[in-house]
């Protein structure tokens, strides 16, 4: 599907296209984000405090993005493991921080808060990458192929899953599965390792091996991934539902008021209600068109395993992401707190992925100058 | 096809189906959603009626409301449109008015009610009416009352046709986006005409305000029961409480030892001193006729109880200690003769006196239209076995008979005595509100009352040569124009200050136009502080209203 093109012009058309998608998106996200900003009631009297500081954020997820684009991408291939080692510990930090709803997911900076499992998420690509380009040729061995690459990342995705932070884990072991199937790991290996999984499950429920106590906490465990109260859910959908097909005109949503976290988690019904359908189109044409894009420069024009993995796992993750926080907002999912990438307020997932993206680059680039 | 492609599909095909279900929530279920939030969101808001204002006899404003509209931003607001409206009535202060609005997100202005009305379809905008209670002054404080912020009647009139003011609040429905879609107008609170006329209310204030002691002045039409002025001194500014007085103000007004807040006129009681004699005298009159009108005493000045065995166990002093000679009940009426009720109390005994008290029934309620009335005292033995824990005695009844001991009455109560002795026996229950139906029944003592009227007359016509002989409002209403009948009461309260002043009558004596009862806390002797009162009370009402002199 993406035959390989070594013209240089070519390339420099596929990098500002991608580029171009990325861009369109940040600004789409800002015009979302005032939406959310500007509530009827103070309509005048507003402070654009999201927008503000979505810019800062922006700012410093483009100097994270021009650093990475312009580093050699092999240095991160070897500091691999010292990636790991970095997210590992800053997921244990945030257990020294008082819980925000229950859960220890940010290291509070007093001016400001990291979510470690957002980069967390970059340095899952990475080690995936290298792996996969390590041991590309036994990527068929249930073993080597599934079990090891899994083991190798289960410190980031268990330590996140008891933060708890669940549908964010879910997230990851979405990711990995998807790309490590993508390298070659066997459909049917990867079939009954979930089936295991679920029969482990199951039978864990069944037999009784856990006590009451334990089940009520796995319970709320549970709950705790379909997080949100379900009535946020339902404002958000019937903000979004309320956009019809021009949508009311940027700040003038009505419902979006009363949509709690609508400039994070519901930032899409709140974009979908000032927008309408119209809006919402173009939102599923630059995604689609940046992920297509991903996978297109990967496999055109990325020689080295460790790159086009690591941008397809890009590539993956920013749609899986995208999908999730959508189909929550459309209420098609339970509600999760996974943001829309380069959508959503928040400075940790906005670094992490323009960061993420200049990896993607410099890979690129760099394969280019040899 | 290799596995990026399929992967590629997959997420291809979960944006489809996202896509489609963004279409059937946003195009095929949306005027569902649009109803439902509409359903949701809509908001009604009540707008406040206005209160009824309260008016004097003839038509002066003693309480009525300043009208504020207040507007504030609650949507999306059409701000040309305002704007445009705004300018017809503001012109070039409009700009100004905007701009506080969009930095406050709330203004209040005075507008006329047309253009409020107008401005209920500007969108994105709360529109509410805000009245503000004003009153006429602090000599209408305890008639009036106040109402506070909120718009409820909290004391006076205010709270006693509370339900007759207040209205009832309107409502107003608007949609999520801050359209109008239905409008309950408010029904404004009823008028209030009383019975007060404002001249006579203020120059009485003004008149107690002079004494620098609290009081209470009362004049009412005895036949009718509309009550021309009810004024408690001190007062307190009422305008301050309804606009809603910070802590600080309300301490330094209720820390008055005065008690600003005290309705000395109806709530507090107080002995009624020698102004009580003419009940005495009608018990006398009625139960004991011929004993009554035969009776003299020789008052040297003091009366001396004794017991069976001819000990004297008591002896009791006039006010006059010269003594005021030879008295029948007509001078001792007149001259305030202590020594001849005494007399009169001793043979008559407490249970006809309580008796002919509760015909009179002088220490119920009399029924005036604003809260917190008390009731008074007049005592038996009864009462005192069960109020003290004593038996009664001799000395307990001669004391009643002049008005001291445990007798306590409010001013109002005092002056149902004498209008209906004005009236011949007719008792209304007094009123302020103008045309109310008030109700009234007649006491039928036969001559009794013309008997008291004569008496009462006296007071303020018997001449002589010294205070054995005048009566005691003689020198007070010396060439008045219209004859009054009245009494003068000075109630001793002891502790070494000053007696309560009183003086209480009406006039005309034949056809009684205007009744009137001054009372003064610790204001000294009758005649001396609350009889002037009176009088230049009774000569302004015969000033303003001169036809109700024809006798």
């Amino acid at each position: 599907m993406y035959p390989e093109n070594d013209s240089e012009k070519k390339l420099m058309k596929d990098l500002a296209g991608l580029l171009l998608y990325v861009l369109l998106m940040l600004m789409l996200g800002i015009v979302a984000l005032y939406g959310a900003d500007i509530l009827i009631s103070t309509t005048y009297h507003v402070e654009l405090s999201f927008v503000k500081k979505q810019l800062l954020w922006i700012a410093l997820g483009l100097a994270g993005f021009l650093i990475t684009a312009l580093m050699d991408f092999k240095i991160h291939r070897n500091l691999a493991p010292v990636y790991l080692l970095a997210a590992v510990i800053t997921l244990l930090i945030v257990f020294r921080f008082p819980p925000i709803g229950n859960s220890h997911r940010w290291i509070n900076l007093k001016s400001f808060t990291i979510q470690p499992s957002e980069f967390a998420k970059i340095v899952i690509l990475i080690l995936l990458a290298r792996y996969i380009e390590h041991a590309k040729d036994k990527m068929t061995s249930f073993i080597r192929g599934l079990i090891i690459p899994l083991l190798m990342v289960s410190p980031i995705v268990i330590l996140t899953a008891i933060e708890p932070d669940l549908s964010t884990s879910v997230l990851m072991f979405t990711v990995i599965i998807l790309l490590l199937y993508v390298a070659g790991t066997r459909f049917w290996h990867i079939l009954t390792l979930m089936s295991g999984l679920a029969l482990i499950a199951m039978a864990s429920f069944k037999i009784g091996i856990l006590k009451p106590y334990q089940m009520e906490r796995l319970k709320s465990f549970v709950d705790l991934w379909t997080g949100g109260h379900p009535y946020q859910q339902e404002l958000g959908r019937m903000a979004f539902a309320t956009g019809g097909i021009f949508g009311s005109g940027p700040g003038l949503g009505t419902i979006k008021r009363y949509i709690p976290v609508r400039e994070s988690d519901f930032i899409f019904s709140v974009f979908g209600e000032e927008f309408g359908v119209i809006g919402i189109l173009l939102v599923f044409v630059l995604l689609l068109g940046l992920v297509n894009m991903l996978f297109k420069v990967a496999s055109r024009y990325v020689e080295s395993a460790f790159g086009r993995y690591y941008i397809y796992g890009f590539g993956i993750l920013i749609a899986v992401q995208s999908l999730v926080n959508i189909g929550v907002n459309v209420g098609l999912l339970p509600p999760t707190g996974v943001p829309l990438p380069l959508v959503s307020y928040g400075g940790s997932s906005m670094i992490a992925t323009l960061t993420g993206f200049g990896i993607a680059i410099s890979i690129v680039t760099g394969e280019q100058r040899g | 096809m290799s596995r990026i492609t399929l992967i590629f599909l997959v997420i291809f095909l979960g944006m489809a189906i996202l896509v489609y279900r963004a279409f059937y929530l946003q195009v095929v279920r949306h005027s569902d959603f649009v109803a439902q939030v509409e359903d949701l969101f809509k908001t009604t808001s009540t707008v406040p009626a206005p209160r009824g204002e309260i008016l004097d006899r003839n038509g002066v404003k003693l309480a009525w409301n300043q009208r504020y509209t207040l507007l504030e931003i609650s949507g999306n607001f059409d701000e040309k449109g305002l704007q445009n409206l705004l300018r017809t009535y503001l012109s070039e202060k409009t700009a100004e008015v905007l701009k506080r609005l969009k930095e406050e997100g709330s203004v209040e202005l005075r507008l006329p009610e047309s253009l409020e009305l107008q401005l209920y379809s500007i969108r994105g905008l709360k529109v509410t009416p805000v009245y503000v209670r004003l009153y006429r002054s602090e000599a209408f404080s305890h008639v009036v009352g106040y109402a506070n912020t909120e718009g409820e009647g909290l004391s006076g009139l205010e709270k006693y046709y509370d339900d007759v003011l207040k209205g009832e609040s309107g409502l107003l429905l608007k949609s999520s986006k801050g359209d109008v879609i239905d409008r309950i107008r408010p029904i404004p609170g009823k008028n209030l005409k009383t019975s007060i006329d404002v001249r006579l209310q203020e120059y009485a204030y003004k008149l107690l305000e002079e004494t620098g002691k609290p009081g209470a002045a009362i004049m009412m039409n005895p036949s009718t029961g509309e009550v021309y002025t009810l004024v408690s001194y001190p007062g307190y500014d009422p305008n301050l409480l309804s606009s809603g007085l910070d802590e600080a103000q309300w301490r330094l007004m209720a820390a008055d030892p005065r008690g600003r807040f005290i309705n000395r006129a109806i709530s507090a009681t107080y002995s009624p001193g020698s102004a009580i004699k003419p009940l005495i005298l009608a018990a006398g009159l009625y139960y004991q006729r011929n004993q009554t009108e035969t009776m003299t005493v020789n008052c040297k000045g003091h009366y001396n109880l004794y017991d069976s065995s001819g000990k004297l166990i008591a002896s009791y002093s006039d006010w006059y200690l010269p003594g005021h000679g030879v008295t029948d009940y007509v001078k001792a009426v007149a001259v305030s003769c202590n020594v001849f009720f005494f007399q009169l109390g001793s043979y008559l005994g407490i249970e006809r006196m309580r008796e002919m008290a509760s015909v009179f029934r002088i220490d119920e309620l009399t029924g005036i239209d604003i809260p917190w009335e008390k009731k008074g005292v007049f005592p038996d033995p009864r009462w005192k076995y069960d109020n003290v824990g004593e038996n009664w005695y001799l000395g307990d009844t001669i004391l009643t008979s002049i008005g001291q001991g445990f007798v306590r009455l409010t001013p109002i109560e005092l002056l149902q005595l004498y209008n209906l002795i004005a009236t011949r026996g007719k008792v209304t229950v007094p009123h302020i509100l103008l045309d109310k139906s008030a109700e009234s029944w007649i006491i039928d003592l036969g001559d009794v009352f013309d008997r008291l009227v004569e008496s009462l007359t006296q007071v303020t016509t018997r001449g002589g040569a010294s205070l054995a002989e005048q009566g005691t409002a003689y020198s007070v209403f010396r060439n008045f124009p219209v004859t009054v009948a009245g009494k003068t009461g000075t109630a001793e309260v002891g502790g070494g200050r000053a007696p309560h002043s009183w003086f209480a009558g009406f006039a005309p004596v034949e056809h009684p136009a205007v009744s009137v009862i001054v009372f003064v806390e610790n204001g000294g002797y009758g005649s001396q502080t609350a009889a002037p009162i009176a009088r230049d009370l009774l000569r302004k009402f015969f000033e303003l209203y001169p036809e109700k002199l024809t006798d």
